[in-house]
């Protein structure tokens, strides 16, 4: 890692989590009115109310109950029960962003019943909060603004860095001459095996592939980008599409061989060659026309 | 044999957690009360999920980093930074989650991937232009036969796809008129595009998908278009019918991405693929519908022997938009962190951070245990150790946990 790439880190992330916080430094809570946040802050934090208890003090929608009501009811309904607290601890697991302060509690309504048994204090805050008519200040977007902007001083210092990195000559030339090699080798490995097919067993095609085939396969992938450095992205694609097929029949083979399908693994091997000497002759085309 | 010993163990222990512990769950703070919350050291307790982490490796690394980020420097910098209501929740590590964390991932999520898309552009284009020329070619040589589906069948099953949509979303409530319907088609296509990539590419990378968060974000699109001019019930209705159309194309289209990604690796012939799948996609709803059905009559829905957690969810979502309550600025603030990410160009990082920032902590924690082992293992033992011996082992322990998973809600239901 070098000093542009150090720095272009440092950037983003100090940038990344300062506009982070910013965009969880705030509650909509914190916009309510300061009468209401006072009296919001008598009330337990662990109230949790059950459709029965509900029902006695009030047949309000919760979130619709007035502060001085939910005082009331909180004193009516008194400590909170255990039993009552665990009930509703249990369906909160079920997924807690699951807000049903909207419910009406009627009699006889057992689905009323069941979607009120857990409301709790933050239903209640819930049902206040989705009175601010604007909650966008909620994010304070200066600070996550500036934030983002050294974030982007990051983005900008990683990308020239890796840029000046894809653009460096001999690096481009060391990569496409991976390329060229290691499709020159698959072509003349996978060539050879086509040839000689008939003398194989399904083990060695297994071996010969997992031995042979698997590198050059892999360093051509590795080494890939150097063709849109060279060639451009269209060109790019085209090869790649080739070489993806030839790759593709070689794994099949290699499935077939495993399985002692032979005449399958010997026609994979037979269509990997077209597609790799497709590669090659399109990689030829390029070259001379730059040339 | 390693499969097979693997599947042993991890059902062994699953039996255990389910029967004896009567908890899925370890926390940490239970046994080491020194620990403070805002860490929110919890694991899930399931073998499955280190062996899903195993096969991930240093791929699933940025997705524990967004959980690590969450509750191990963000909550505690806000313990100074944060408001006083929000220093006062950072001790309540669920609450976190869902009122800041998750909202904020969620936008990650989409930022993220709107960001790769943009950046992959050039490549997408390139690939679609080479399909074309392929397509052309009429030489009878090897190499030009193709083994996609023929390209024209994308633009007929994208244009074939929205106006499905626009005939679902008519048919939807009588209150629907063609117009609306048109641009809730038009959003849910370009929805299932997004979402697509997404999920896609969390599977790909991690195992995990965020199918019901991008269906949250989906019904949010489709009742704000359909709440501006129609009742209530209408609505939600009408969105919720078109929302499930959507849902269903996402997972459908991270289904193909991950069965392409697999059948590639076994030399599988794409268009047989992709045949496959179209003709037997019809069999999930169905069965999943009736067996919804009998469940429904047996035990009622949402009842306590039968609950809904994601329907719940789902509703509440509805609700608070019904209500105006979305938590849109907070969706916006992680849209933006998504795209910075998109655009460092460190390989795609936005959307696993995301992901971190979106599931629970608790399944982050279990599942670095697994991508831990995965680098200790290759590092120490060599990768060949780990393809030969970790990976078929690893595939055990989801297995074995699966089949129990399974066989402990068979006998849930009807024993």
């Amino acid at each position: 890692m070098n000093g542009k790439q150090l720095a272009g880190q440092l950037f983003l992330w100090a940038g990344f989590i300062s506009a982070a916080l910013a965009a969880t430094c705030q509650r909509e809570f914190d916009f309510l009115p300061d009468a209401e946040k006072d009296q919001l802050a008598a009330v337990p934090n662990d109230l949790m109310l059950n459709s029965e208890q509900l029902a006695t003090v009030t047949t309000k929608k919760f979130s619709e109950l007035s502060l001085e009501e939910l005082t009331s009811v909180v004193a009516a309904v008194g400590p909170i029960s255990e039993a009552n607290k665990a009930a509703a601890e249990s369906s909160a697991e079920a997924e807690t962003d699951a807000q049903v302060a909207d419910s009406e509690p009627e009699a006889g309504d057992s689905q009323t019943e069941k979607k009120v048994k857990n409301l709790s204090y933050a239903d209640f805050e819930k049902g206040r909060t989705t009175l601010i008519e604007n909650k966008w200040p909620t994010v304070p977007w200066l600070w996550y603004g500036l934030s983002m902007a050294v974030g982007l001083v990051g983005v900008v210092l990683l990308r020239s860095s890796a840029s000046a990195a894809e653009s460096n000559e001999g690096r481009i030339a060391e990569d496409y001459d991976t390329v060229t090699k290691s499709l020159a080798m698959l072509n003349e490995r996978v060539g050879s095996l086509g040839q000689d097919f008939d003398s194989q067993t399904p083990k060695s095609v297994v071996d010969y592939i997992d031995g042979q085939l698997i590198e050059p396969f892999a360093d051509f992938a590795e080494s890939r980008n150097a063709m849109v450095q060279r060639f451009g992205m269209q060109p790019y694609a085209e090869v790649m599409t080739q070489f993806a097929s030839a790759e593709r029949f070689v794994n099949r083979a290699w499935s077939a061989s495993a399985d002692g399908y032979m005449n399958e693994a010997r026609d994979c091997i037979a269509r990997s060659t077209a597609h790799l000497q497709e590669a090659q002759n399109l990689v030829t085309k390029y070259e001379s026309e730059q040339k | 044999m390693l499969l097979l010993v693997g599947a042993l163990i991890s059902a062994a222990v699953h039996l255990y957690v389910l029967t004896m512990l009567g908890t899925e769950d370890w926390e940490a703070a239970s046994t080491f009360p020194q620990i403070p919350e805002m860490f929110n050291i919890v694991f899930y307790l399931s073998i499955m999920t280190i062996g899903v982490g195993f096969l991930s490796g240093k791929g699933g690394f940025w997705f524990g980093a967004g959980g690590f980020l969450c509750y191990f420097v963000l909550s505690p910098l806000l313990q100074y930074f944060g408001t006083d209501s929000v220093q006062a929740l950072v001790n309540h590590p669920n609450a976190m989650r869902l009122q800041l964390y998750r909202p904020t991932g969620i936008g990650m999520l989409i930022g993220a991937a709107i960001g790769g898309i943009i950046a992959a552009f050039p490549l997408i284009k390139s690939a679609i232009k080479s399909m074309h020329s392929a397509s052309k070619k009429v030489n009878d040589d090897i190499a030009s036969k193709s083994d996609e589906m023929p390209i024209k069948l994308l633009y007929l099953a994208i244009v074939g796809g929205a106006i499905a949509m626009i005939v679902i979303a008519f048919l939807s409530s009588s209150e629907m008129t063609i117009g609306r319907a048109v641009l809730m088609a038009v959003l849910g296509t370009l929805w299932v595009w997004v979402a697509g990539v997404i999920v896609s590419e969390c599977v790909g990378r991690t195992n995990w998908s965020p199918l019901s968060g991008m269906t949250l974000i989906a019904v949010t699109i489709v009742v704000l278009i359909a709440k501006s001019g129609m009742s209530d019930p209408a609505a939600v209705i009408s969105s919720m019918v078109v929302g499930v159309a959507i849902c269903l194309a996402v997972s459908q289209a991270s289904d193909m991405m991950l069965d392409l990604k697999s059948g590639y690796l076994v030399g599988a012939i794409p268009r047989r693929q992709q045949f496959a799948q179209y003709i037997g996609m019809w069999l999930g709803p169905v069965i999943v519908l009736v067996l919804m059905m009998v469940l429904h009559q047996q035990y009622e829905m949402g009842s306590d022997k039968l609950p809904a957690p994601q329907a719940t969810a789902l509703a509440s979502v509805i609700d608070g938009i019904m209500s105006d309550d979305v938590p849109s600025y907070r969706y916006a603030a992680g849209g933006g962190l998504g795209l910075l990410l998109a655009f460092s160009g460190l390989g795609g990082i936005g959307v696993l951070v995301g992901l971190g920032f979106y599931m629970p902590f608790n399944i982050v924690l279990t599942y670095t245990i697994g991508n831990i082992l995965r680098v200790i293992s290759d590092s120490v033992f060599g990768k060949k150790f780990s393809h030969d011996v970790g990976i078929p082992f690893a595939a055990g322990l989801i297995v074995g946990e699966a089949l129990i998973g399974v066989g402990y809600a068979l006998v849930m239901v009807f024993g």
